[in-house]
């Protein structure tokens, strides 16, 4: 654009004067001539073309300088020839001249019938054209004749085969010869600013590539940077490639293949530069962005399908449709005072303002300053605005990410100190409250230990109790049962007492036969004193063995004797205890029971211990005062089978639960109001039953009927 | 004039005889004795119009001294017979019972045969 834009200053200054078909130069500017006047053009190849003396009258009159696809027979035949008649000042000939060069094609250039030049090559019958596009400051010298009519001759031809695009607007001229004075050609030369802003731009855009692929590289969650790394990348490749292609390049096609990757690359990069945009702002992705990046990917075909207009239509278009997005969502993030859209959007108005005051300058509203440097200023500012105003967002954003990340750093140590302190208060939390459960621990086994101890202990004491229970209970029925043969010792001593008065009486009366008969009473009531004596004493004997602690001894015994026995005590035992207790008992025992080998107090205790539950049973049931003829009753039966020996202690209580049945074997289990049974007495009779005589004791009961407990001894 | 003695201890009766062997001898009393309550109501059945003292014994197996007391009252709502109950229990729930179902005297064990004898002749 730039140097199209020069090339369009420069040919506003004319020193031409033309008379007839001669061009006559009086004068060259500083800028130099563009030779583009007076020149006549023939299709066809011919030495002849090129003398001085060719007249070319009838040759039609061309300008080579514009754009070599307006030039029909340079695309029909394979050569045409270019020729320019000028005349100069005659102090022209005492300066050395000399021509810049700018051509599409191959070129042979004569002067006065000598060739002083070449550029490309163009075909023979057999060759083909190589198009050549010289480097900026090509220079051709023109050794003019001192006098008389001077002759340009140029044999041309184009490469045919090559895709040509037009690049920046950068119209791809015919054959351009600009004249200097070879004196003045230096300084154009070294006037011209271009390689400066090129070389800044370089900069600036290496710089922008290393902050932001540093910027990633320390962020890469952030990847606005990369984008903008990959664009500023792309867009430094394109400019070396831009700079390099016009100061290196001659060759054509290379210099076609150079500029159509530029503008791929360039495509490249708007991609990434959108990218970047959308990341900053977190835009969601509409159709506007997906309709952009299908353009951006495509629009590279328009370059090659439309000569005149594929750079606008593929290049120029996308650009503006990227800014045009880029400033859409800036704007939408500035209404929304998202942090960097502002930043962004004065990147935005920078590039619109430089950009319509490079055109200004490109159309020459307002001058552009020497050698159009506020020309350049303008289109490098508008150039870098918006790259400059990412980055400085991407840098503050940076320093701000940095700054939290500082901050953040300062909260996670000061996290870190406290949770290291939490960590060790819990470590010396735990260390005391392990140390407190160790001791805790131990304390607990030794109160268990201790409890155990007093258990056993208890357990101890409270077998001890239940006999002495029983025989709490037994007390009241022993001293009935042991009344009552008292009584009668007592009533028949008093009795015989009486009877010896008498008999002293009837001796001396000589009374014989009364005395016979008081003597006969007297000795049966000494039997009879003995025997009740007998009884008390057998009583006291039996109670003093139920007491007992130590294991008795295993002896044969009357079982029958020792129900009867047990029947009366716990009859009598509960009448002393029980107000109003009344019962009826019976005894069916068998005829011949032989005698059992048994621990009879053991055994005696499991009896009392099951008559007292029935007579406790039967008074409960009356008690309830809801059966009006209800008699309690007691039986005992014994009977031999053919497993041993049968027991029954049958009552018509009232019963005992389905649910209980199988707990009232278990130690401490009572039904018995709280302080009146200790819970062990049916449990010490199953283990004296089971265990002490290998027997079994089983109950069947029917709740509200009675109950009936089984004692099963095996024969011995 | 019959009393009948009541009781469950069979030796009772030779207590009684010899006790009352000049009563007996003399014919100023006879006894007949009982060893339940049963077997007393149905002496008493048999000869109602002699017994005009009943001596009865309250815990015996069956039917109790007390329980015989109130079939006596039941048929006799007044003496004769006279019922004297004759118990080694002298508490005052027993008592109070017999009172209450028409006793006439009660009597502790053992048997204070003059204090006895008195009320006979009574």
């Amino acid at each position: 654009m730039r140097y199209f834009t020069l090339f369009l200053l420069l040919c506003s200054h004319s020193a031409f004067a033309q008379k007839q078909d001669l061009l006559h130069i009086d004068s060259i500017p500083p800028q130099g001539l563009v030779l583009n006047q007076g020149w006549k053009m023939q299709a066809g190849d011919d030495p002849e073309w090129a003398k001085t003396t060719y007249d070319d009258s009838q040759w039609a009159s061309i300008d080579p300088t514009q754009d070599f696809k307006n030039i029909p027979q340079l695309w029909e035949s394979k050569t045409v020839w270019f020729r320019l008649k000028f005349t100069v000042d005659s102090s022209f000939t005492q300066r050395a001249l000399a021509c810049l060069v700018a051509q599409t094609g191959a070129s042979e250039i004569f002067l006065n019938g000598k060739m002083i030049g070449s550029f490309g090559k163009i075909a023979d019958q057999n060759g083909k054209v190589v198009a050549f596009t010289p480097r900026k400051g090509t220079s051709l010298g023109l050794p003019l004749h001192r006098t008389g009519v001077q002759v340009l001759a140029v044999r041309f031809a184009v490469q045919k085969n090559l895709p040509y695009i037009v690049f920046a607007d950068r119209r791809n001229v015919a054959l351009s010869l600009r004249l200097f004075e070879i004196k003045t050609l230096g300084n154009f030369l070294l006037n011209d600013l271009t390689p400066y802003f090129d070389f800044s731009g370089f900069g600036l855009y290496i710089i922008l590539t290393v902050i932001h692929f540093a910027l990633f590289r320390f962020n890469k969650k952030e990847k606005t940077n990369l984008y903008f790394f990959l664009y500023a990348l792309g867009t430094l490749f394109s400019l070396f490639l831009v700079s390099v292609v016009y100061r290196h390049v001659d060759l054509a096609s290379t210099k076609i293949l150079f500029l159509s990757s530029v503008c791929i690359l360039g495509g490249l990069s708007l991609f990434c530069f959108i990218q970047a945009t959308y990341c900053i702002f977190k835009t969601p992705k509409g159709f506007n962005y997906w309709f952009l990046i299908l353009y951006l990917f495509f629009s590279s075909i328009f370059l090659f399908y439309n000569y005149n207009h594929g750079f606008n239509l593929g290049f120029n278009l996308a650009k503006l449709l990227v800014l045009f997005e880029t400033g859409r969502i800036t704007w939408l993030a500035t209404r929304k005072k998202q942090r960097g859209a502002r930043i962004i959007f004065v990147g935005l108005i920078g590039f619109l303002v430089f950009y319509a005051l490079f055109y200004l300058f490109y159309w020459r509203y307002i001058p552009a300053g020497p050698n159009w440097i506020w020309g350049h200023l303008a289109f490098n500012f508008s150039f870098i605005s918006i790259p400059i105003a990412v980055s400085i967002y991407l840098a503050l954003e940076s320093s701000f990410a940095s700054q939290t990340l500082v901050e953040k750093l300062k909260e996670v140590e000061l996290l870190s100190q406290r949770s290291l302190a939490q960590e060790q208060e819990k470590q010396e939390i735990l260390a005391n409250q392990n140390e407190t459960l160790e001791r805790q621990v131990a304390e607990r086994t030794t109160e268990l230990q201790q409890s155990l101890e007093t258990l056993q202990s208890t357990q101890t004491q409270l077998v001890q109790r239940e006999k002495m229970a029983a025989l709490g209970e037994l007390t009241a029925g022993i001293a009935h049962e042991i009344q009552n043969p008292l009584n009668f010792v007592n009533n028949f001593a008093e009795v015989s007492s009486e009877m010896v008065d008498e008999l002293q009486t009837e001796i001396t009366r000589g009374n014989t036969e009364e005395v016979q008969s008081i003597a006969t009473d007297l000795k049966q009531n000494l039997d009879k004193i003995n025997h009740h004596g007998k009884r008390a004493s057998s009583i006291v004997k039996n109670m003093l063995e139920h007491s007992r602690t130590s294991p008795g001894q295993k002896t044969a015994t009357d079982l029958n004797a020792l129900i009867d026995e047990c029947l009366r005590l716990s009859y009598h035992g509960l009448r002393s205890q029980i107000k109003g207790f009344q019962a009826d008992y019976a005894l069916q025992l068998a005829d011949q029971l032989p005698l059992v080998t048994l621990v009879s107090q053991d055994m005696g205790r499991v009896l009392l211990n099951l008559f007292n539950n029935a007579f406790y049973a039967v008074d409960q049931r009356q008690k309830l005062g809801v059966y009006k003829d209800y008699l309690p009753k007691v039986i005992a039966s014994s009977k031999v089978n053919d497993q041993g020996i049968e027991i029954r202690i049958s009552d018509n209580g009232t019963g005992i639960p389905i649910a209980l049945q199988d707990k009232i074997f278990q130690p401490f289990f009572t039904t018995k109001p709280s302080g009146e049974g200790t819970g062990l007495g049916l449990s010490l009779s199953y283990d004296i039953i089971t265990k002490g005589h290998q027997g079994n004791l089983r109950v069947e009961s029917v709740e509200g009927h009675g109950t009936t407990f089984i004692i099963e001894l095996p024969r011995i | 004039m019959s009393i009948l003695v009541v009781d469950d201890e069979t030796d009772i009766r030779a207590l009684f005889e010899q006790k009352f062997r000049k009563e007996i001898r003399d014919k100023a009393f006879t006894f007949e004795f009982a060893h339940s309550g049963e077997a007393a109501l149905e002496l008493l059945k048999k000869t109602d119009s002699n017994i005009i003292l009943i001596l009865s014994d309250i815990n015996m197996p069956g039917m109790s001294g007390l329980e015989l007391l109130r079939r006596v009252r039941g048929i006799y709502p007044a003496a004769p017979p006279k019922v004297f109950m004759l118990t080694a229990y002298g508490d005052k729930e027993n008592r109070e019972r017999a009172n209450v179902l028409g006793a006439d005297d009660f009597l502790t064990k053992p048997i204070d045969f003059s204090n006895l004898k008195e009320k006979l002749h009574e």
